[in-house]
């Protein structure tokens, strides 16, 4: 009875397996095994991957030792499952040797058809990303009950293959965040798109540029958004990935899931300047790689900006020492992830991003002479930041065909500072503030004419200037160079600008303005800001002769109007020369006192520059051999543009210059 | 880029590019401030120099806050953490907030988070802010957690034409904090790190084609 069932369970697994054999006579000690496996499937298209399983395989009077698997296709294999791959459209003949413990063998064999390659599928769809609105109202931040799904604009996205992540095809979104991807069929994959924007110039669109959005605190990674796998089958397969806010609801106040919509929301307005600097500025620019950085852990203080401590958000260009350049966002805010909480996230406050960027394109395609520093409307601020500055509102702007500047803030995103770049006024208009700069360029930009506006030049010859005289002229980037040349440009009726820029107060006196005369070297300019250190803008100096200036922190400290002052002299013909600045006592300053005068200087000629910053009170430079031409010097008492002075800083301190031959 | 010139004795002369300067200086941000800017007059000229203020000495013991970057209340902010935090202990943060322009008023809102609360001090008001004061608000807060937390500080300059703000995080330490621990990302097929983001997800096959 046992020896009869046994027998009748071999038989029904020989009828379910598909293969089953028994080897030859064993002889009376030893009977042979039976060999016996599965294969599946055992059709298909190649690529075909069978698994091959012969744990059925049975040896009546002992135990299987080993098995031997010969695919059909030259390949063998060996153990009791294995897979195997055929890559070539045909009929294999698959056997199985089993081995018993005593030596005999048994074999069987099963067939795989193996059919051509199935026809590819393709995996097509949208990729969005949820963008929150500002409230209409002004002053009331966000509104996430308005939040709506936008198209993420030629982004990348990537076919994986769900085993092993490998890439099987790659494209980018169009300018409706649609994708078209070839797969192979019956593949198991997903979807990714990539926070990355980036294409290289062709003879079509010569343009280039390469934007992407990383997470500073853990390690620089590239945000992604991935779907879920799927099995790509024999039919087109339609896959649609958003990447949402994670906000809890409309009136939640919290983020409560993944805020995958932050980083796609910073990469399209990056996106958004990138292709307004192509389309109305230069349609062949080439833009060198710009990194945004954003976390939700970047909070509103400073430190270690791989900890999220980012102070706020900002730009470092390349060559900020231990630093990776970039635009660095804020991103904390109210959460119940366990993530720090903020009251300040950047992501879509859309303006404060594009000035940023504008701070970047300085760096990529003109020059900024800017010292940088805290700024804002109303102060009176060293020319180059208030150029600076002023510059990316008015770009910022520009590109989002927007000139109300908003910034959002506080619990929930329910409150944001504003102000619009055309009709905001400031009460100290000049040439030291960054109200006026953004209001005098967006006039020159838009369309609309209005009290002293009637021009409207488009973004081309601005940026035709930005990325010419500002990037190669001798003078430090300031509005006087920016006017000087864009006055001269063809098509551009410089009555006109003269007019824009005298509503600003700038080469002006207190009884009539005469922008008409003003030079890239402001020698007109008349108005000084109310500081008893700001004019003339450019002290001359000659080689040969010196020339004394006064710098003071009346109207602050680092990057203020009057903490640092400007001179100019030509050399006439190649020369060695040396320069000094020492401290000089006047009727309203002296040399005594605590902390000691420390003068120091920076002689520039367009990109070159040579700092001259020791400590002491005599700074010397030189010799150094000049090439013929104009130069600049900055020059400044330290204490004065020190950002945290041990001593404390000096009150006016006034510095003789001296430039020697030899 | 005084550390710099100083530390290189043999190198007196530093060339460098313009680019690399300018973002070297906007990197920094911890702009101490101890001006007085003139008050404009009635007919936008701006006012006579005034006389630039003396530092108070209680800056230099106080950490600064928050760096620079995109367009902000003209206002800076010093703070010190006047006890060693530790949970169930309330404990007090001393403000300083220093305005570089005159304004009508001066708003500070002290909000915590949750593990941190605040006890007393989350509001305050200070009218006729002169530029280069030091407006002091002491805030009293409680930590129920241990680790580094943020209590979360508003400062918004009103004046008549405007209110603009300015937002800081005060990090305070609250007990022991252990090292953290640095995770590996996540890295694709080409090794290069990714922090991946689930989809929302829609679609699926094709319909058939109709015969």
């Amino acid at each position: 009875m046992v020896h009869l069932s046994r027998f009748i369970l071999v038989g029904l697994a020989c009828l379910a397996l598909t293969a089953c054999g028994g080897g030859g006579g064993g002889g009376s000690s030893n009977k042979s095994p039976t060999a016996s496996f599965t294969a599946i499937p055992s059709s298909g298209n190649v690529p075909l991957t069978v698994a091959f399983n012969a744990a059925a395989s049975t040896d009546p009077d002992g135990s299987i030792a080993s098995y031997a698997w010969n695919f059909g296709d030259n390949a063998t294999g060996t153990g009791v499952s294995t897979n195997h791959t055929y890559t070539t459209a045909g009929t294999y003949t698959v056997t199985l040797t089993v081995t018993d413990n005593r030596g005999t063998t048994g074999a069987t064999t099963i067939t795989v058809t193996a059919g051509p390659p199935a026809p590819p599928v393709t995996v097509s769809g949208r990729i969005t990303f949820e963008r929150v609105p500002f409230s209409a109202r002004l002053g009331d931040g966000l509104d996430y009950v308005a939040t709506f799904e936008a198209p993420a604009r030629e982004v990348e996205v990537e076919l994986i293959q769900a085993s092993n992540q490998a890439v099987l095809a790659t494209t980018a979104t169009d300018g409706d965040g649609r994708y078209n991807l070839s797969a192979p069929a019956n593949t198991n994959v997903f979807v990714r798109a990539k926070a990355l924007s980036r294409h290289t110039g062709t003879p079509a669109r010569p343009a280039s540029w390469d934007l992407s959005v990383r997470n500073n605190t853990n390690n620089a990674s590239l945000y992604v958004l991935d779907g879920s796998a799927f099995n790509t089958g024999s039919a087109d397969q339609t896959r649609n990935l958003k990447a949402a806010t994670g906000w809890g609801g409309g009136f939640s106040g919290v983020y409560t899931g993944t805020r995958a919509s932050a980083p796609f929301a910073v990469l399209d307005t990056l996106y958004a300047a990138t292709q307004f600097v192509i389309g109305q500025g230069d349609a062949t620019v080439g833009l060198m790689p710009l990194v945004a950085f954003w976390s939700v852990r970047n909070v509103a203080t400073d430190g270690d900006l791989t900890a999220g401590r980012i102070g706020t958000t900002r730009y470092f260009p390349a060559g900020s020492a231990g630093i990776a350049p970039g635009i660095y966002v804020l991103g904390a805010a109210d959460n119940a992830m366990g993530d720090p909480v903020g009251l300040d996230t950047d992501e879509f406050d859309h303006h404060v991003v594009a000035h940023e960027f504008l701070h970047y394109l300085e760096d990529a395609v003109s020059r900024a002479d800017t010292v940088g520093g805290s700024h804002s409307l109303d102060e009176r601020l060293d020319m180059r930041v208030a150029f600076s500055e002023g510059y990316a509102n008015a770009f910022s702007a520009m590109a989002l065909a927007d000139p109300v500047h908003r910034d959002s803030f506080g619990t929930a995103q329910g409150d944001d500072s504003h102000f619009n770049v055309e009709s905001r006024a400031t009460v100290v208009p000049g040439w030291y503030n960054e109200t006026s700069v953004h209001r005098i360029v967006w006039d020159l930009f838009d369309s609309a004419a209005d009290d002293a506006d009637s021009l409207a030049l488009g973004y081309g010859p601005l940026h035709d200037v930005f990325t010419r005289e500002l990037k190669s002229g001798v003078p430090l980037t300031s509005l006087f160079p920016f006017i000087t040349a864009l006055k001269q440009r063809a098509g551009v009726t410089a009555a006109q600008v003269d007019r824009i820029v005298e509503a600003e107060r700038i080469v002006g006196t207190d009884f009539g303005v005469v922008s008409a005369q003003m030079n890239e070297y402001a020698s007109t300019e008349t108005f000084g800001g109310g500081s008893d250190s700001s004019l003339p803008v450019y002290a001359p100096i000659a080689v040969g002769g010196n020339q004394t200036v006064c710098a003071d922190r009346v109207l602050g400290s680092y990057n203020a109007l009057g903490n640092r002052r400007f001179l100019r002299f030509t050399v006439p013909a190649g020369q060695s020369v040396r320069i000094r600045a020492e401290c000089v006592a006047t009727a309203t300053s002296s040399c005594s006192g605590a902390p000691a005068p420390d003068p120091d200087f920076v002689l520039s000629r367009a990109a070159s520059r040579w700092v001259a910053e020791e400590e002491g009170t005599v700074e010397t430079l030189g010799p150094l051999t000049l090439e013929s031409g104009d130069y600049v010097i900055e020059v400044y008492e330290y204490s004065h543009v020190d950002l945290a002075p041990p001593a404390g800083r000096r009150a006016r301190t006034c510095m003789r210059i001296n430039i020697t031959s030899g | 880029m005084k550390m710099i010139s100083r530390s290189a004795s043999a190198s007196r002369v530093l060339a460098v590019l313009a680019a690399t300067t300018g973002g070297q200086h906007r990197s920094h941000g911890e702009e101490e401030t101890a001006a007085t800017p003139a008050p404009p007059a009635a007919d936008g000229k701006a006012a006579d120099v005034a006389a630039a203020p003396p530092e108070s000495p209680d800056d230099k013991r106080m950490a600064n806050a928050v760096a620079t970057g995109k367009v902000a209340a003209p206002v800076d902010l010093k703070y010190d953490v006047l006890a060693k935090p530790d949970v169930g202990q309330p404990f007090e943060i001393e403000l300083a907030l220093l305005p570089r322009l005159a304004a009508d008023a001066l708003e500070v809102e002290v909000t915590g988070i949750p593990g941190l609360t605040v006890v007393s001090g989350g509001a305050s008001r200070f009218e006729g802010v002169t530029a280069g004061e030091r407006y002091v608000a002491k805030v009293l807060v409680q930590a129920d957690s241990q680790g580094i937390l943020y209590v979360n500080v508003v400062a918004r300059m009103i004046t008549q034409v405007q209110t603009e703000a300015r937002t800081f995080s005060v990090p305070v330490v609250v007990g022991t904090v252990p090292a953290a621990q640095k995770t590996q990302p996540q890295q694709d097929a080409s090794g290069e790190a990714i922090q991946s983001m689930p989809a929302v997800e829609s679609g699926g096959a094709a319909e058939p084609e109709k015969k």
